[in-house]
Parts: C-alpha cells; sequence; structure tokens
C-alpha cells in the first residue's frame, strides 16, 4: 500500500518489523523480495512517484577534488532511485575483485564471489536482462560475426556484458509495490535523523520529515539503508546526537573510500583489414576487453576494461563529464543525450565526406576508439564529508571530495600499453595512445575523466571494524539491528557498472534478515 | 524529361564522377622503400607522422641519429648476418619477421602515442633523414 507522508497528521507514529529506507533499485529489490509474507515491511522515501526539484535539491552539496557531476544531478531522489535515469550496463564482479592483493592498499572483501553467485540470477532477472549466460563462447556460437580479437589469452579475455532496457523500478515494480499488502511504501518520507538506544547498540527509530512541515516517527525491529553511497553516510554522519562523530563511526570510517569508476577516451586501435567487430558493440549483450589476474598480479594493476567504439562516432562524443554538468539532472541527461544523438549524425556526414579525402581518413573505417574503464584503488582521502550548511529538512548537507592516487593512473596506462604491444603481436594492428597517457612520470588524471555515477565505498565491508563500517552481512558494526544495503558495502569496486551487484548483494541481504526473523 | 530518366541519368553521373575520385584518393601515396616505411604502421600514418615519429626517435636515441647507422641496424638479423638492402622483397620480410618478434617479445616503445617497435621507430627514423 501507499501513503504519502504529507497527509499524515504531523507527528504520527509507523511500526513495522522492517524499516528500508530508501525505494531506489536496492531498497525495491528488499521490499519486492518480501511481498507475500507475513511481516510488515514499511519502505520510506523521501520523494515522490515523479521528479520534484524541491526534493531533488535535498541532495546539493558541493564537490573538491577530481573534477565530478554535481551532487543535485549525480542521482535521483524518487521512487525507483537513480535507476530512473541508469543506462543499463551489467556485469559480474570477477573472483579477484574479492581477494587481497598485496598490490592494491586496502584491497579485500570478508566474503567470496560464490557469495553473490546465488544471487546474481534473481537479480538478472529483476534487471530484465535476459538469458543467464556469461560465457563469451555461448554468445559467439549465437552469432557467427561475434568474433574476438585474437589477442593471446593467456593476457586477455573477453569480458561479456548484459543491458538491461533499462529496467526502471519506479516504472516496473510501482504497482506491484503500491498492491502489495504487507509493504508499506511511504513517500515524502526524508529520514533526518537515526535514533539509537542509550548504549547504542540498535536503533530504536528513525525521524521522518517533508516540505510540508511534517516529521513522523519510524519504529522497527531491523532497519535497512538503502538510499546511495552518498546518502547512506550522510544520514550515519548526520545522526550524531548520540554519537558525535556519526552513528557507526567510531574508526572515522564512515564516509570515507568514496569510490568511482573512473572511465575516459584513452588511444584508437587502427586494424590493418576493417572489421565490424561486432562482439564488442551495443547490442543486448557485448564483450570488453580484460586483463587476466595473473597478469594483473605480474603488472600490480588493478581491474579493468577496455570497450571498443567506432572512431568516427566515438571522436565526436564528448566526456560525460562535461555534458553532464548541469545541477538539475533533467537537464544534464538531456545534454548527455543530445551529445551522442549529434555525435551519431556528425559521424554519418564525415564517414561520407571521409570516403573521399586523404589516405588516414579512408583508414578510419578501420579504426575504434579504446573506451578504458578500471576500478580506483580504494583511498580513504576520497570521502563524502557533512558541510556547515543545512538542507530545508535541516539535515547537513554531504560535501564530496572524490580523489585518485598514482595506481589508478598507472593501471589506465599499462592496460591500453599492454593493449598495443598484443595487438602487434597478433599482427593486426597498431594502437596508438592518447596525449595524456605518454608522460609515464604523471599520476594526474586528466579532468575530463568520468565516472560512470557509481558511487560505492562509503560503508565499506570489513570483519574487523576498524576497516570497514558493515561485516560481511551488511551489518553495522557494533549495532545489532542496523543494515546498509548496495554499493556503499563495497570494499572495491569492481571494474563492472555496480548494479546487478547491487540488486544481488541486497537479496543476499534480505536472505540473511529472512533467516534471523 | 520523365522522372525515371532523370534518376537514371543522375545516377550515372553520380558513379562517374565517383569511381575516378575514389580510384585516386586510394593512390594518391607514394610506394617507398620497405627501410624507410613500416608496413602496417605506415597505413595508418601519412608521411608528415612517419616523420614526426622518426624525429622524435632519433632526438631521444642520439647514436641512432645517422642514416648509416639505422640502416645498418635494420638490415642486420638476430644472428648478426646483413642482408642486401637492393633485395626489397627480403627486407621487408625481415624487417615485419623483427617487428613481429620485438612485439611477442615486448619490445616496444612510444612514439608520438604509438605504441611500436624499435624496428619501426627505426624505420620511421630513416624516413625522417632520407626522405
Amino acid at each position: 500500500m501507499h501513503i504519502d507522508a504529507r497527509e499524515l497528521d504531523n507527528g504520527s507514529l509507523i511500526e513495522g518489523d522492517i524499516c528500508i529506507i530508501g525505494a531506489g533499485a536496492a531498497g525495491i529489490s528488499i521490499a519486492f523480495d518480501w511481498i507475500n509474507t507475513s511481516h510488515k515491511v514499511i519502505l520510506l522515501e523521501g520523494g515522490g512517484f515523479e521528479y520534484d526539484d524541491q526534493v531533488q535539491e535535498l541532495y546539493n552539496g558541493k564537490l573538491t577534488g577530481q573534477n565530478y557531476y554535481p551532487m543535485k544531478s549525480s542521482r535521483l531522489h524518487y521512487f525507483g532511485g537513480s535507476s530512473m535515469h541508469w543506462g543499463g550496463m551489467c556485469s559480474t564482479f570477477d573472483d579477484i575483485d574479492f581477494e587481497v592483493r598485496d598490490w592494491v592498499e586496502n584491497s579485500g572483501w570478508p566474503i567470496k564471489k560464490d557469495a553473490f553467485d546465488a544471487f546474481y540470477p534473481a537479480a538478472h532477472n529483476i534487471l530484465d536482462l535476459g538469458i543467464y549466460e556469461w560465457d563469451v563462447n555461448y554468445w559467439m556460437r549465437q552469432d557467427p560475426k561475434c568474433i574476438p580479437l585474437p589477442l593471446d589469452p593467456k593476457i586477455v579475455w573477453n569480458k561479456m556484458w548484459h543491458f538491461s532496457p533499462p529496467t526502471r523500478f519506479g516504472t516496473k515494480y510501482r504497482d506491484v509495490i503500491v498492491n502489495a499488502k504487507n509493504i508499506h511504501l511511504y513517500t515524502y518520507a526524508n529520514v533526518v535523523d537515526i535514533k539509537a538506544t542509550d548504549n547504542i547498540s540498535s536503533i530504536k527509530s528513525v525521524t521522518v520529515k517533508n516540505y510540508a512541515g511534517k516529521e513522523h516517527t519510524v519504529k522497527a525491529k531491523y532497519f535497512i539503508l538503502a538510499c546511495c553511497a552518498i546518502q547512506n553516510s550522510r544520514l550515519l554522519l548526520a545522526s550524531n546526537k548520540q554519537a558525535p562523530a556519526g552513528l557507526g563511526n567510531d574508526n572515522d570510517l564512515v564516509g570515507r573510500y568514496f569510490m568511482e569508476h573512473p572511465e575516459l577516451k584513452t588511444g584508437e586501435l587502427w586494424l590493418n583489414t576493417s572489421d565490424e567487430l561486432k562482439l564488442y558493440q551495443f547490442e543486448n549483450v557485448r564483450a570488453e576487453l580484460a586483463i587476466v589476474p595473473e597478469v594483473q598480479k605480474e603488472l600490480k594493476i588493478l581491474n579493468g576494461t577496455i570497450s571498443l567504439n567506432p572512431l568516427p562516432l566515438a571522436q565526436k562524443v564528448q566526456s560525460n563529464v562535461r555534458t553532464w554538468n548541469e545541477e538539475d539532472p533533467r537537464k544534464s541527461l538531456k545534454k548527455n543525450q543530445t551529445d551522442y544523438g549529434d555525435a551519431y549524425k556528425k559521424s554519418f556526414f564525415q564517414r561520407v565526406i571521409d570516403r573521399f579525402s586523404s589516405k588516414k581518413e579512408e583508414k578510419i573505417f578501420q579504426a575504434f576508439e579504446l573506451y578504458t574503464r578500471i576500478e580506483q584503488v580504494p583511498n580513504p582521502s576520497s570521502r563524502v564529508e557533512l558541510s556547515n550548511e543545512k538542507d530545508a529538512l535541516g539535515v547537513p548537507r554531504a560535501n564530496l571530495h572524490w580523489a585518485m592516487q598514482p595506481i589508478d593512473k598507472y593501471t589506465v596506462r599499462k592496460l591500453n600499453e599492454l593493449m598495443g604491444q598484443l595487438v602487434g603481436a597478433a599482427g593486426i594492428g597498431r594502437v596508438k595512445l592518447y596525449e595524456f597517457l605518454r608522460d609515464e612520470n604523471d599520476s594526474s588524471m586528466p579532468d575530463f575523466t568520468s565516472g560512470g555515477w557509481h558511487h560505492m565505498g562509503t560503508t565499506r565491508m570489513s570483519e574487523d571494524p576498524k576497516k570497514g563500517v558493515v561485516d560481511a552481512n551488511c551489518r553495522m558494526h557494533g549495532i545489532d539491528n542496523l543494515y546498509v544495503a548496495g554499493s556503499s558495502c563495497f570494499a572495491t569496486g569492481g571494474a563492472i557498472n555496480p548494479t546487478l551487484t547491487v540488486v544481488a548483494i541486497s537479496l543476499r541481504l534480505s536472505d540473511h534478515i529472512k533467516a534471523k526473523m | 524529361m520523365k522522372r525515371r530518366t532523370f534518376i537514371l541519368a543522375a545516377a550515372a553521373t553520380a558513379v562517374v564522377a565517383t569511381v575516378p575520385i575514389v580510384y585516386f584518393s586510394r593512390r594518391n601515396r607514394k610506394s617507398y622503400h620497405p627501410l624507410v616505411m613500416p608496413e602496417i604502421l605506415g597505413q595508418f600514418c601519412v608521411e608528415a607522422e612517419i616523420r614526426l615519429i622518426g624525429d622524435s626517435y632519433r632526438s631521444r636515441v642520439k647514436g641512432e641519429n645517422d642514416k648509416d647507422k639505422l640502416t645498418q641496424l635494420l638490415l642486420t638479423d638476430n644472428t648478426g648476418k646483413k642482408i642486401d638492402s637492393s633485395d626489397k622483397s627480403a627486407v621487408a620480410e625481415l624487417l615485419n619477421k623483427k617487428t613481429l618478434e620485438e612485439f611477442r617479445a615486448y619490445k616496444t616503445i612510444v612514439e608520438k602515442g604509438w605504441i611500436i617497435t624499435i624496428t619501426e621507430a627505426r624505420q620511421c627514423a630513416l624516413f625522417s633523414l632520407t626522405t
């Protein structure tokens, strides 16, 4: 059922078994998992069913460090959350992403990939990803034109991606959530404070507010924070009446280790003969070039992948961080989409013109742009902090400082150099690096480095409370009934877009709480 | 003129005009001795870019900033045997073999962004000295 919290009497008390804070991909996936159970689930959403600029404004904040998308527009604050503007790219973590890697500072999860393997198929289904098949050989059999580049398989492998339509949780799952008798969805219910017991060993209630001036209290046996990595940490830090440093922040970890997936244009692949490279192009699935774990270890690099985009098109697309620069997410999205649309049109005319021009431009039909995406090393200096300024509901705003380290740039360079060596060794062409990668002594990432709008790591997972905010079950260390869902629990980010794993980790958490109930 | 006749005439004109343009644009590159033009890299770079790569290599590797030295290095195989530069196909075969071996041994450098072998860099260097 659905209740608009603006319509409730001021000071209402809402009670349930489980309180999920945030109705994005993580929160809705969990709520979905509890439909038709005997438990009363409270699902709190700060916004309504449509975009509301006043609510979105609550996400505003300041940026420092690496150039990034405006705080207000890099996620969405209404039912469905950021799934309402995501692109749909999905893949799974690799085994190596969970390992302690001595060359990657702060790496290692307390769980292995098999902890997610049981939940990936269900997450796959929720995201409408079609057949659950990640083996490149399967997709090659489906289409004989899907042929991998003949690069040394001891070094490179083809990592598969699936593309969601993309599933808009706010549209697709609205009716099923609203019609579920045991799911109580409250819109315009912004959590502004989390209250713990006197010894701060469990959560008693949360306080919600809205622009209608209403303030309500929500009590439950279990609370799940599911409002994205920035907002999760902001709420914990802002809930500081009982714990001055913020809830669960005894070890000064909440908000730290903010991670993104640095992604950028890195070079050009020129092939001896024209090739569609269909396996690597946008369809329902595609492959990206990834490096085997043994070579990552040998080169001491992070995990990363390279995708291949036809050069005539790619050259005309701007960096996302340059087009997604409006405070209003709708305007940013439009600019971003217009940029891609214009690029497509320009590339068509350019191809026609190039046919009649010089030798090099003819070869543009044989050229692909290398687009590199990496995990970033978990970095405590990359963090969400509270601002001195408060939003309209009285909560300190979140400021973001996105920071990278030399290994990030080193990885981008090494991946592309390696690709150049392998392409040469295969005798199929040559690779040209873009300018910013040519100086080996420059460890800075260029200001056109984009992120994937992937916010991760601010309540990272570790069995050691001195190293992580949540344990292997996503429970806050020291607080027995407070859990965190989604990518803020990621200890490392992998080199993949996180939505599939966000849903998987949320279903895993849901399963854990079911067992406890 | 009837519509059908006009379309056919226009199409014929387009073909007549287009074929020579395409034909000549594909043949606008001189043929070079393999000593001064890397076979694969040469497909992707215009002469000016090959020259820049060569200039860059020569400015970094001062000991090879010499036509005779570069020629000697390029014409000598892994066993120390030197081949005759007048046999173009033998030269091309040797240089392609050396290039592939260097790639497979990760003996590569980055010049003007291109990830190339030392042999290719030397070919470009010789190009920049001799053309």
